[in-house]
């Protein structure tokens, strides 16, 4: 179990603001504290490197920021310690 | 780091970190004599373009302004004009817009093919180990980063590039602002996504809209040959890496740019002012033409961040090379000059920056990067930005 090992240490947030964290390594299956929403996730499947995990529950329609800013909105609602990617998050453009 | 040890050359109210001499194509047709003379004179730098004939008139004007902006960057010290006699773009007319004289420490000559009675290669290396002789008695003087003007570069780029050498690159621009330096952010189609963030740096409101209307000029320029750049972006290799919107993507290749307020939106190879700040040039994304455009605006010096790695160059402005990755850096070592992946082991992005301060350093004090010991002299004036 990685219970004291925080997903944010495991990635690369370039603003304070970010909801996503970019992982550094692949993330392998377990339990992660993530510091941002004060809570332990599990992760129940390998998240490869350069993926993002929601470090912050966003609802449907909500902006997803990273680097300081929107990247794009929710399409569905995303959970702490989930993979943030195309099957939830749609360009504003 | 501090600018003590930077060295370079005194060009009239300019300075540059090199003292080349050139040898320049006006037009396409004489490219192999200069290459010959070049392969001869191995010191003297061959500027070669497809150019200067059979433009349309804006083309022309573009095509002529790039090539005197690039003889008129601070780091030429000599100049040979090589035309063909015929072309709409002459020999003469590329000279007479250098800046040349003792004042200037630059010297300039043309010739064209065609009035040439004698054997062209012996007569044009005589002309240029003519001016070779003046030129090598230009002196060095001390110089500060308040002189420099970088013009910044991302291609081959991977997922890292926005996680490592993107991010510490932006730190390096900050830091040249702060003492006094300018920094070009180029790269239109990549700024698409971005132009909020962009904004955001702006003081004033009419640059604000300009930034929108550059990217929509080449976001309707592809529409109306067909292509969907922004359904297009990311592409399905920029996808099943992690990257998910346009957004996302240009919001990562910007980053190189640093924090700065952004001073002015200058169009392909114009100068910035002497104002330090971040300035953005209307180029294409392909790498080539952004570096020729950049170093035409006056850019001593490129920073060049990749993830899978290029030796691309410039004919008279060294491009540091920053790899994104560890991995690129140990496959393409002759290549990448600073590797930014040790932020993937853990290092943090104030160290990778220092590393790249410190190879700007070195450049800045007669040390060639990889990309001028390879002799990789890249060189293609853009020819889209006139045609919109």
């Amino acid at each position: 179990m990685n219970k004291n090992v925080s997903i944010e240490s495991l990635g690369l947030q370039i603003s304070p603001e970010d909801d996503v964290i970019v992982l550094l390594k692949d993330l392998s299956p377990g339990d992660y504290y993530v510091e941002q929403a004060c809570k332990t996730v599990r992760i129940s499947e390998t998240i490869p490197l350069g993926f993002k995990v929601a470090i912050k529950e966003k609802k449907i329609g909500e902006p997803i920021i990273r680097y300081g800013f929107p990247i794009g909105f929710a399409t569905q609602k995303i959970h702490v310690g989930q993979i943030v990617h195309t099957h939830n998050l749609k360009s504003s453009r | 780091m501090n600018s003590m040890s930077l060295t370079g050359y005194s060009r009239g109210k300019k300075k540059g970190i090199r003292n080349h001499v050139i040898l320049v194509s006006s037009v396409g047709c004489v490219n192999a004599m200069v290459e010959q003379v070049c392969s001869q004179e191995r010191d003297v730098i061959p500027v070669l373009h497809p150019n200067g004939c059979g433009h349309l008139h804006e083309e022309a004007e573009l095509v002529l302004k790039t090539l005197a902006g690039t003889c008129n960057n601070p780091n030429v010290g000599g100049v040979v004009v090589l035309g063909l006699g015929c072309e709409s773009i002459t020999s003469e007319q590329v000279a007479a817009k250098v800046d040349s004289g003792p004042e200037f420490n630059r010297y300039v000559e043309f010739f064209d093919l065609q009035k040439i009675k004698e054997d062209v290669v012996p007569f044009i290396r005589g002309k240029v180990r003519a001016i070779k002789e003046k030129v090598e008695k230009i002196p060095c003087v001390p110089i500060n980063w308040s002189d420099i003007t970088i013009g910044l570069e991302c291609g081959g780029s991977d997922i890292f590039s926005g996680i490592s050498a993107n991010p510490a690159t932006g730190l390096v621009s900050d830091y040249l602002v702060s003492q006094g330096g300018r920094v070009i952010l180029s790269e239109v189609p990549e700024m698409i996504g971005a132009e909020e963030a962009l904004c955001q740096r702006v003081k004033d409101a009419e640059l604000r809209k300009v930034i929108y209307q550059k990217t929509q000029r080449y976001i309707d320029l592809a529409k109306k040959h067909g292509q969907d750049l922004i359904g297009s972006n990311p592409t399905p290799g920029n996808i099943k890496s992690g990257i998910t919107t346009i957004e996302e993507k240009s919001l990562g290749c910007i980053l190189k740019g640093g924090s700065s307020e952004i001073i002015d939106f200058l169009d392909y190879a114009d100068k910035p002012s002497q104002t330090s700040g971040l300035f953005l040039m209307d180029t294409p994304g392909n790498d080539v033409e952004s570096l020729t455009g950049m170093a035409a605006g006056g850019a001593q010096v490129a920073l060049f961040t990749t993830g899978r790695g290029t030796p691309a160059g410039h004919p008279i402005m060294p491009v540091i090379k920053i790899s994104s990755n560890s991995r690129v850096m140990k496959n393409m070592a002759w290549a990448i000059d600073v590797d930014a992946g040790k932020v993937l082991e853990g290092s943090s992005l104030d160290s990778a920056a220092k590393d790249i301060i410190t190879a700007l350093t070195q450049t800045c004090s007669l040390i060639p990067t990889k990309a001028e010991r390879n002799r990789c002299y890249n060189f293609a004036i853009s020819r889209l930005s006139p045609l919109t």
